[in-house]
């Protein structure tokens, strides 16, 4: 049972009232609302804040990567993952993940994840993702080839990682003569590779195959969807003839713990307002671009999208959605325990900042979770574990 | 004016088509939106012309796996022509189409009798904002697609009224317009360095109030078109087939006709 601090670094300065006058934070908000001094700022809080999570007791942090949005200050979380290489000592460092559809050198990734996993002493967790819709715009790249460059860098990937070189990789979107990385990553054979996404079948399904077995990763969806999908991961595994353990299941979304269920909603309400109404929405059209998703897919994605990506939540809707899971050690034990007891859940990745967030209530937030969560789910695995023993 | 389904076949590639009209064959080449917004068009060409009207493989339909770009969409009709057995056409292509159609032109100029294309992508003019397809709001891409405000109009109320299945038909036509134009956005890298090689009457019609394909394209497509014939539509958006027919229809002809030998 592992527990995760996961930041997504948003630019908490933003000026809200400009956010309206734009379709999306994303791509669209003219970056002149950014401030430099602001961003030094926040970079040293929020570093300071993953660096914390150490000595509180999770067992890692969780960065990810989003390009031109004030929703995350994190274009690279190579960048961040790098700096926490050196300021942390034993907590995993978790990317989910890197966006290697969009490059056009995956070989890059492969080296710089390789680097980090070596300067932590194999601290790295990764993941490797299709981006959003949205930076399919940004980085030009063909939205129709998502699925089968995203295979192809993997493989790229996973190759330049385990295989001896001198190699050549032979793709259709990839082609290097010479596959030869210094330094190999650390952890052998590999860091662990998991897979975030929101239900997409097609990589719930690449997951599960025997040959790969990674950690699927339910974000941001409610208790739920996330249900459904550690279900299809489940059924899909068994078909496929192994069963997964609870070290296979990850769920991650935002997380709020105060005394009390009002005190919690009356401190949280504005900023995760602000998360959902202002710095994660986008229109539909930039949120999936043409072939990006199949097109049954897409319808599905496309009449949930007007729930999670087009604003006008309040807090209790995603309460009661489930998306959010907020309220006094007791309520939020709870939901916990649908995740961890129903679902069998491994790994939970709470977002414990989000939108405007001040440091002040992060920290005491991550604080209550550190004393309220993570030791009454540890003790209840060890008791568990122990009946086992008997 | 009557036209019959047909089915291209060449190579193992296969494209639908619609087929009506007598007269010399002429190709037409539809845009971004597929076929069906060219209906009243084709109708009045198919008057005077053999016309033939595929539907561009991937539109409507699943990707194709040989399609990568729009080069493969101008080999595909190159064999065609000779397929059918048509001899030299008279292409036409409105936007995406022609695109199609400059490509099949520079590769073999000969395949056609003449070329013309209407708000065409295909190359790039820098610093000359255009419209984004795929990046606009449904609702923003028709209040830039025409001048006349009833038309806006109908097409909103139309957007708003659409069907499950012209939804979906909808994302797989973008789906392939994607597949060829996303990168570079409607361009081909090196299609402006060989348009020298176009060598057959060639004709430019082009909406003057065009906010997708700003008429500055018009203007670099007849420089760099040798001898070519420049026509711009007053009062006419992107989509002068839809906006402006019978003038469209009068221009294609009254220029075929004129080119004739």
């Amino acid at each position: 049972m592992n527990f995760y601090f996961f930041h997504l670094m948003p630019y908490g300065a933003l000026d809200l009232s400009l956010v309206d006058k734009y379709e999306s934070t994303w791509t669209q908000l003219p970056n002149s609302a950014y401030d430099p001094e602001e961003g030094f700022k926040l970079y040293q809080r929020y570093l300071g804040e993953l660096e914390s999570a150490e000595d509180l007791g999770f067992d890692g942090v969780v960065v990810n990567e989003h390009h031109q949005t004030a929703y995350g200050m994190m274009p690279s979380p190579v960048v961040i993952a790098s700096a926490l290489a050196r300021s942390t000592k034993k907590m995993k460092i978790a990317i989910v993940g890197n966006a290697i559809v969009l490059r056009d050198h995956p070989l890059a990734v492969a080296e710089e994840l390789a680097m980090i996993d070596t300067i932590s002493g194999g601290r790295l967790i990764c993941a490797f993702v299709r981006g959003i819709g949205t930076e399919y715009y940004v980085w030009q790249v063909n939205p129709t080839y998502s699925h089968e460059r995203h295979y192809e860098a993997h493989d790229l990937i996973l190759r330049a990682w385990t295989e001896p070189g001198p190699f050549a990789f032979e793709g259709k979107h990839y082609h290097f003569p010479y596959v030869n990385i210094w330094p190999r990553p650390y952890q052998k054979p590999h860091p662990p590779i998991w897979a975030p996404s929101n239900g997409s079948r097609e990589t719930v399904n690449w997951a599960s195959d025997p040959e790969r077995k990674y950690t699927y990763l339910s974000a941001f969806g409610s208790l739920d969807s996330s249900a459904r999908y550690f279900d299809l991961y489940r059924d899909l595994s068994k078909k496929k003839g192994w069963t997964p353990t609870a070290d296979k299941l990850g769920w991650a979304g935002p997380v709020y713990i105060a005394k009390t269920d009002a005190q919690a909603l009356k401190e949280a309400k504005p900023h995760i307002e602000s998360f959902f109404n202002k710095f994660i929405v986008k229109p539909v059209q930039s949120s999936f671009p043409p072939g990006y998703t199949s097109i049954e897919s897409l319808r599905m994605v496309r009449e949930r999208h007007s729930f999670i990506q087009s604003g006008g939540q309040s807090a209790e809707d995603v309460i009661k959605a489930g998306v959010f899971l907020c309220g006094s050690p007791d309520t939020v034990r709870k939901q916990i325990s649908r995740l961890v007891n129903d679902m069998d859940v491994g790994h939970i990745m709470a977002n414990l900042q989000f939108g405007t967030m001040p440091h002040e209530l992060t920290a005491k937030n991550m604080d209550n979770f550190a004393k309220e969560i993570i030791p009454y789910f540890k003790a209840q695995q060890r008791k568990v574990e122990s009946s086992a023993a008997e | 004016m009557g036209f019959e389904p047909i089915e291209i076949k060449v190579a193992g590639k296969a494209a639908q088509a619609h087929r009506g009209g007598s007269g010399d064959a002429l190709l037409f080449l539809h845009g971004n939106d597929g076929l069906s917004t060219s209906w009243p068009v084709l109708e009045k060409l198919a008057e005077s012309f053999d016309v033939i009207a595929p539907v561009h493989p991937g539109f409507g339909d699943e990707l194709p796996d040989w399609l990568e770009g729009v080069d493969d969409y101008a080999y595909f009709y190159l064999d065609a022509i000779e397929a059918l057995g048509l001899g030299r056409v008279h292409a036409v292509g409105h936007s995406v189409g022609g695109w199609v159609a400059l490509e099949m032109a520079v590769r073999n100029p000969l395949a056609l009798k003449t070329l013309t294309i209407s708000g065409s992508s295909g190359i790039h003019v820098k610093g000359v904002p255009k419209g984004d397809p795929f990046f606009f709001s449904p609702e923003k891409l028709i209040r830039h697609l025409f001048v006349s405000e009833k038309l806006t109009e109908e097409w909103l109320d139309q957007e708003s009224k659409m069907t499950a299945e012209e939804a979906d038909e909808r994302l797989m036509n973008q789906r392939a317009l994607a597949r060829v134009a996303w990168n570079p956005p409607f361009y081909s890298r090196g299609l402006h360095k060989w348009l020298h090689r176009i060598n057959i009457p060639s004709h430019v019609i082009w909406g003057e109030q065009d906010r997708m394909w700003p008429i500055d394209y018009a203007r670099e497509f007849n420089t760099r078109l040798k001898g070519s014939t420049l026509s711009v539509i007053p009062d006419c958006g992107h989509l002068a087939l839809v906006e402006k027919p019978d003038e469209f229809v009068g221009l294609v002809t009254q220029f075929i006709r004129g080119n004739a030998g």
